[in-house]
């Protein structure tokens, strides 16, 4: 029994978008992550294993429970944060940690404690009883963010977590995630974040997953190579790029004399990216 | 409904603070809102006392609290779907395991709560020209607290189906004149032709207005109308969970 999964499960919107495209997922790990371009169907996918949204047709499992029929058992499970969610600006961080807690279940008591020390752990300890929109904008995401950890949850749901917060923030917000004891599957845009974070990382694009694996696995297809910018068949904006051994790439360092335009740079995750099947532009 | 409260182990500590987080931090940070309720009723408090020379300051006073509980919560079609459809806090509770119902009853006592302020100042002046007494007075505050389920429930139902907040706050505003302005709030029903009466009794401020006038000026009570705002208070949470939109 997977923690999600997934069988050709679509979902087309009644203006005829078709978000998910009888994909099929399956995440194992304590941190997973779905990475994908804007429009490529992460946040649907969020939404209809949260139980927000039922698919078209396939299936979607959490923990064994199907997400239409077992919405309400689901719902005990699971913490999902929406990518949009904002605080309402007159009500205070503890306001909202604690009201979503007991939304969960919690004695009003025990919310208001586990809020409380939730809040002052990711830094929120001296703006907790102010308005929320007195705060800045990575504040006001660490709110939710902190109702993703007193959860208890036991699978957490995150889109997009950190957008918005300024590099610090986004290291405490790591680091909170890291000591969540819950089960989290997160989307994000960013790629440092996913290698950061998860042990599994699933890639999707218009609806389906083109790849999927831990990131060591992932990253096997480029093993001993390095990313040339300023060169080759692939177009990304203005920029060329190929992948060269590094002994390739020397060489052709060598031929075009260290022209300044060619780059060498490691490769990432967001070459695996790039190379997974997500649209990009050939010469 | 009560049969579906028990099979949902309905969270009271979840509307409590709900309450708290909708009603009272709006009445703490943002008392601007409370007057704001309050300057219509007491414009026309104002007004009536002028123009009839205090003899329908009765109606004036009535009416008022029955403006001020009902607008509140018609208005509530904005923050419902400013929750929704913005901020996305609706789509929070709802994967937190939050029903419906448990929604509209933290935004009707919200509504409540938020209404205190205006209603504790109509109260006050419903006593000072004595308008009613204790026993009456309670008659008043159950059916305020009537009036207060229905008409949320009413928003609840119009903000949930709605698509975009732009429209929001304008039908807010569009239905509170329809539901409070039209009905018999600051005026003697009797003034209305039968029919009109009747069709204006959709608007459950109309026969709880029609009630309170029989009780506390006429001195006669007719609980007809004190059934419709119960009939009302019941099939309107019932329409509004069965064709309001919770999930996406």
């Amino acid at each position: 029994m997977g923690i999600v999964t997934t069988k050709n499960l679509t979902k087309v919107y009644p203006n005829g978008t078709k978000a998910l495209d009888k994909l099929n997922l399956d995440l194992n790990s304590r941190i997973s992550c779905i990475i994908g371009r804007n429009g490529a169907g992460k946040t649907t996918l969020i939404r209809i294993l949260s139980t927000q949204l039922r698919p078209t047709s396939g299936k979607a499992e959490i923990m064994g429970y199907d997400v239409v029929r077992d919405r309400e058992k689901i719902r005990k499970i699971i913490c999902s944060i929406p990518q949009e969610v904002k605080p309402v600006g007159i009500a205070s961080p503890l306001e909202h940690v604690a009201m979503y807690l007991t939304a969960r279940g919690f004695s009003i008591k025990d919310a208001l404690k586990v809020s409380r020390g939730v809040l002052t752990e990711l830094g929120l300890g001296h703006f907790m009883s102010k308005p929320s929109d007195e705060l800045s904008g990575g504040m006001k995401r660490k709110i939710f963010v902190a109702m993703a950890i007193a959860s208890n949850a036991d699978l957490v749901f995150l889109d997009e977590p950190t957008v918005g917060l300024d590099p610090i923030s986004r290291l405490e917000v790591w680091g909170a995630l890291r000591r969540l004891r819950s089960r989290v599957v997160l989307t994000t845009h960013y790629m440092e974040e996913a290698e950061a974070l998860c042990e599994e990382i699933a890639i999707i694009e218009k609806g389906k997953v083109v790849s999927s694996g831990s990131l060591e696995e992932l990253m096997e297809p480029l093993k001993g190579k390095v990313r040339v910018e300023g060169y080759g068949e692939m177009k990304i904006g203005s920029m060329n790029i190929t992948y060269l051994s590094k002994k390739e790439a020397k060489m052709l360092l060598d031929k075009y004399n260290n022209d300044r335009r060619i780059s060498i740079k490691p490769v990432s995750l967001e070459d695996v990216f790039i190379l997974s099947g997500v649209e990009v532009e050939k010469d | 409904m009560v049969s579906r409260l028990k099979r949902i182990n309905f969270n009271w500590k979840f509307v409590l603070v709900y309450i708290w987080f909708y009603g009272y931090s709006f009445i703490k940070r943002g008392p601007i809102y409370v007057l704001s309720y309050l300057a219509l009723p007491l414009s026309l408090l104002f007004f009536i006392y002028l123009i009839t020379k205090g003899s329908l300051i009765y109606f004036a006073v009535l009416g008022g609290m029955i403006s001020i509980v009902t607008n509140n919560a018609l208005t509530a079609v904005g923050d419902i779907s400013f929750f929704k459809l913005e901020l996305k806090i609706q789509e929070l509770l709802v994967s937190a395991g939050v029903y419906p119902i448990e929604y509209l009853f933290g935004i009707s006592l919200g509504n409540l709560l938020f209404s205190l302020p205006g209603l504790l100042l109509f109260i006050f002046l419903g006593f000072f020209y004595k308008i009613f007494g204790i026993s009456l007075f309670l008659w008043t505050l159950l059916n305020l607290f009537l009036v207060m389920i229905s008409s949320t429930s009413i928003a609840y139902l119009v903000a949930s189906r709605l698509n975009h907040v732009r429209s929001s706050w304008g039908i807010g505003a569009l239905l509170s004149v329809i539901l409070t302005m039209l009905p018999p709030l600051y005026y003697p029903y009797k003034l209305l032709p039968t029919a009109a009466l009747y069709s204006l009794l959709f608007s459950p401020a109309t026969p709880a207005s029609v009630f309170l006038q029989g009780i506390l000026i006429n001195g006669k009570a007719n609980f007809f109308y004190l059934i419709i705002v119960i009939i009302e208070t019941m099939a309107y949470p019932i329409i509004a969970l069965k064709l309001g939109r919770w999930e996406s």
